[in-house]
């Protein structure tokens, strides 16, 4: 066997569980570091809150509480996708 | 009344953020896939051991942490004790540097000595070991 066939029948099976929950945990860790790009002007979902913002200066933390929400509708189906997906291989493996 | 201002305000910014939100899900996307086929790349790489990539690869994770190491201690990190343990339990598993690290529970360094178990075949040298990790 050679070094894909190997890593494709062999290690990738085994090193798929293993990897499921902390690649879903740096998924969500970099969903949320993307609000760092509002600082260099891309206009991802924390830089358009303080453009409406500017727009509805009385209304801070409802804006915010949206963005919280959208961001919140990610994530949390992320990481129940990934423990559903992380139980399936394991019963797979098991059974 | 209240609600009404608020239904408003809603109708009015949630266009805007939900094209905020799709650039966030594109660059989070391309981010982790990029990201993870970096990684599978470095790995199968380092399986390989190829000299020049793994001294290189040992430069730059030696750079990085006396970077880290330097900023949570001389800077105002040096309170995040959690960030502290994460650079902990990276450098012991990198085995790379033995700098004497403090983090909340054992704020006084973490210069411990291994210690050897067992006998004969058996005998077995452990790592110190921080008592968080």
């Amino acid at each position: 066997m050679n070094l894909f066939v190997r890593l494709y029948k062999v290690i990738l099976p085994q090193a798929f569980p293993l990897m499921l929950p902390p690649l879903s945990g740096v998924y969500v860790i970099i969903i949320k570091s993307t609000a760092v790009l509002s600082v260099v002007g891309i206009t991802e979902l924390t830089r358009q809150a303080e453009v409406s913002i500017l727009r509805f200066p009385k209304d801070i933390l409802f804006i915010y509480g949206l963005a919280a929400a959208i961001y919140f509708a990610y994530c949390y189906p992320v990481l129940k996708l990934a423990d559903w997906l992380e139980r399936r291989t394991t019963t797979t493996r098991t059974s | 009344m209240q609600l009404d201002h608020y239904l408003t305000t809603a109708s009015a910014v949630l266009p805007f953020l939900l094209a905020g939100f799709f650039e966030t899900f594109i660059v989070s996307f391309i981010g982790g896939f990029l990201g993870s086929i970096l990684g599978a790349l470095i790995g199968i790489i380092r399986s390989r051991k190829p000299r020049v990539v793994t001294v290189l690869l040992g430069l730059y994770i030696h750079v990085s942490c006396s970077a880290l190491c330097f900023l949570f201690r001389h800077t105002a990190l040096r309170h995040q004790g959690a960030a502290m343990v994460f650079l902990h339990r990276r450098m012991r598993c990198a085995r790379v540097l033995h700098f004497e690290l403090y983090c909340r529970n054992c704020s006084s360094g973490h210069q411990r000595r291994p210690f050897r178990s067992g006998r004969g075949r058996n005998r077995v040298r452990h790592e110190p070991l921080c008592s968080i990790v």
